[in-house]
């Protein structure tokens, strides 16, 4: 790190020039392999062509399904993140005498602060340990059973207790099974995020006088948030992929029309090919322009890669 | 200015302050010295309710902050502290971690902040640092952002817990410079600290701590060349050599 001898605050990075080529070599590479194959007639590639414009729909039922899961996903596992990473604290630190009665805070802390102590610290005794033992026991079901059988259960589920949704139902099933698992992933990755803060930064931040609220949104939530954009891509990225598994409880996505072209119309070879492709198309960019823009935005000290490395240590990347 | 009578503080079995007594006078410069493990950085954590103590009472100019009614961010308002470990905000510029306290604690408007921070840090010599990001500052750079970082606050007191330990030797000057123009203003300091050269500079008292307690308390001179205390003894002779 240069040591104060640069007056620039941030390095800014070129053009990513040699990823760049990277990801041209790998098209260039698989396109001429499929026209190889083609040639040699194991491809049909006119079949390719012809039917390409049909994957446009089920292309956008995956898109859509897993940005709306996602999303969703993130906002119910910030909160799991964040029980998972300071229950335990909140838990052991005492204090103040976790029974104190109503009458002697009053003598305390007088009228208008007693109820708020009291009500607090009650919370915090009776509330604190089963949210986070719920927590912890939602994040180790989701990351110990296979998605494929999570889908099953959901769409069972649903079928029962949803059919008044109609056709729609299959669609919904698909929608919470993504969201259910993505939450357990994504407050894994987000208590590891805040975590990584260390307590140094927190105490400095008490150290100048800011309320625990104030430390959070100044100090931990902009740290974390910029530890967990990698692993998160990691996690929509997975999430993508396993969306695939929904065609198994007829949600209309890529897969399932990639089923469709292979059985109804005789083409199973190009139809999976033509998928795949699709996949790609959607994934790289996305991960390419993510890596890239957080590489530019990184500060000075405070990378990225610690956390992934932790994360990845910790059995965090899905498999498949 | 600030007075501590009887403090206790354990950690689980580990008993690590018995029964503090002190006593530090408006404008005095207090240097603590003891063995690592004696119980110094708690006493000054305590002082700021970063660690609040078991049993014992401290008053800072009469107000008892170990009271339960008293909020400890109000405490610690009074109360600057720089730490041993460079602690200052990883995300922020140089001048960005000396408003965040302005703008948030003391809710100054933005251009005031920004206008008092930049003072603050011209005041400890980094009126070129201001865009710098931590990391890209040397450690005796980071410990004078962090002592603008207190001082913005406008403390009544202020507490250095071995600033300059985690620093290669050629910045330890710069700060204990910084801290000498301080103490040299009137500035009420209490100082953990193993610089034998400030402490007999610049002290107006030395205390020595030895496994939770007060062993003896004297000028620079009393406690370095007649130390009363076998304890006391024992311990400078070896940090002197």
């Amino acid at each position: 790190m240069g040591r104060g001898t640069t007056s620039r605050t941030r390095p800014r990075r070129r053009f990513p020039v040699r990823s760049a080529i990277a990801v041209a070599v790998l098209v260039g590479v698989l396109v001429g392999f499929l026209v190889f194959l083609g040639s040699v007639g194991i491809l049909d590639l006119r079949f390719i062509v012809n039917n390409w414009n049909s994957l446009y729909g089920p292309a956008w039922i995956s898109l859509s399904l897993t940005i709306a899961s996602f999303l969703l996903g993130f906002a119910i596992a910030m909160p799991l993140g964040l029980i998972r990473a300071y229950g335990l604290g909140i838990l052991r630190r005492r204090e103040r005498p976790e029974n104190l009665s109503y009458r002697r805070a009053k003598e305390v802390f007088g009228r208008s602060r007693a109820l708020r102590v009291v009500l607090g610290l009650r919370v915090r005794r009776l509330a604190v340990a089963p949210a986070y033992g719920a927590a912890t026991g939602y994040v180790e079901a989701i990351r110990g059973t296979p998605f494929f059988v999570q889908t099953w259960l959901v769409f069972y589920f649903a079928v029962s207790a949803l059919s008044g949704l109609g056709s729609q139902v299959y669609y919904t099933a698909g929608l919470l099974a993504l969201t259910i698992n993505t939450i357990g992933y994504q407050a894994e990755v987000l208590r590891a995020g805040f975590q990584s803060v260390g307590q140094a930064q927190i105490d400095a931040a008490k150290a100048i006088g800011m309320r625990s609220r104030q430390i959070f949104a100044r100090i931990t939530l902009p740290q974390s948030l910029r530890l967990v954009i990698l692993p998160l891509t990691n996690e929509w990225i997975s999430l993508f992929k396993a969306s695939a598994i929904l065609s198994f409880i007829a949600v209309q996505d890529l897969m399932f029309q990639s089923k469709n072209l292979g059985s109804n119309l005789g083409h199973p070879l190009e139809a999976f090919v033509m998928v795949a492709a699709m996949y790609l198309i959607i994934n790289i960019p996305l991960s390419k322009v993510v890596t890239y823009v957080e590489r530019r935005r990184r500060i000075p000290g405070l990378g990225a890669l610690p956390l992934e490395i932790r994360a990845a240590r910790a059995g965090l990347a899905r498999g498949g | 200015m600030i007075r501590i009578r009887g403090l206790h503080k354990s950690f689980d079995d580990l008993h690590v302050l018995r029964g503090i007594d002190l006593d530090v006078n408006k404008g005095d410069v207090l240097c603590v010295i003891g063995p690592s493990g004696s119980g110094k950085s708690t006493l000054l954590r305590c002082i700021n309710l970063l660690i609040r103590p078991d049993r014992g009472d401290i008053f800072l100019e009469n107000v008892r902050v170990t009271a339960p009614e008293i909020r400890p961010e109000w405490v610690r308002q009074q109360v600057g502290m720089v730490f041993q470990s460079l602690n200052l905000f990883m995300h922020l510029t140089a001048l960005k971690n000396v408003t965040l306290g302005l703008a948030r604690v003391k809710k100054l408007d933005p251009a005031n902040a920004r206008e008092r921070a930049r003072s603050e840090l011209e005041k400890v010599g980094l009126a070129d640092k201001l865009n710098a990001y931590p990391a890209q500052l040397s450690g005796g750079q980071q410990q004078r952002v962090a002592i603008a970082r207190a001082l913005a606050m406008d403390p009544k007191v202020m507490l250095f817990d071995e600033p300059t330990s985690a620093l290669d030797p050629e910045f330890i000057h710069e700060v204990l410079d910084v801290m000498t123009k301080l103490a040299d203003e009137g500035m009420t300091m209490l100082v953990v600290t193993h610089e034998m050269g400030f402490a007999k500079n610049v002290a107006d008292a030395i205390i020595f701590i030895d496994r939770g307690q007060i062993v003896e308390r004297g000028t620079a001179e009393e406690i370095f060349e007649r130390p009363g205390h076998d304890r006391t003894k024992a311990f400078v002779s070896k940090i002197l050599g």
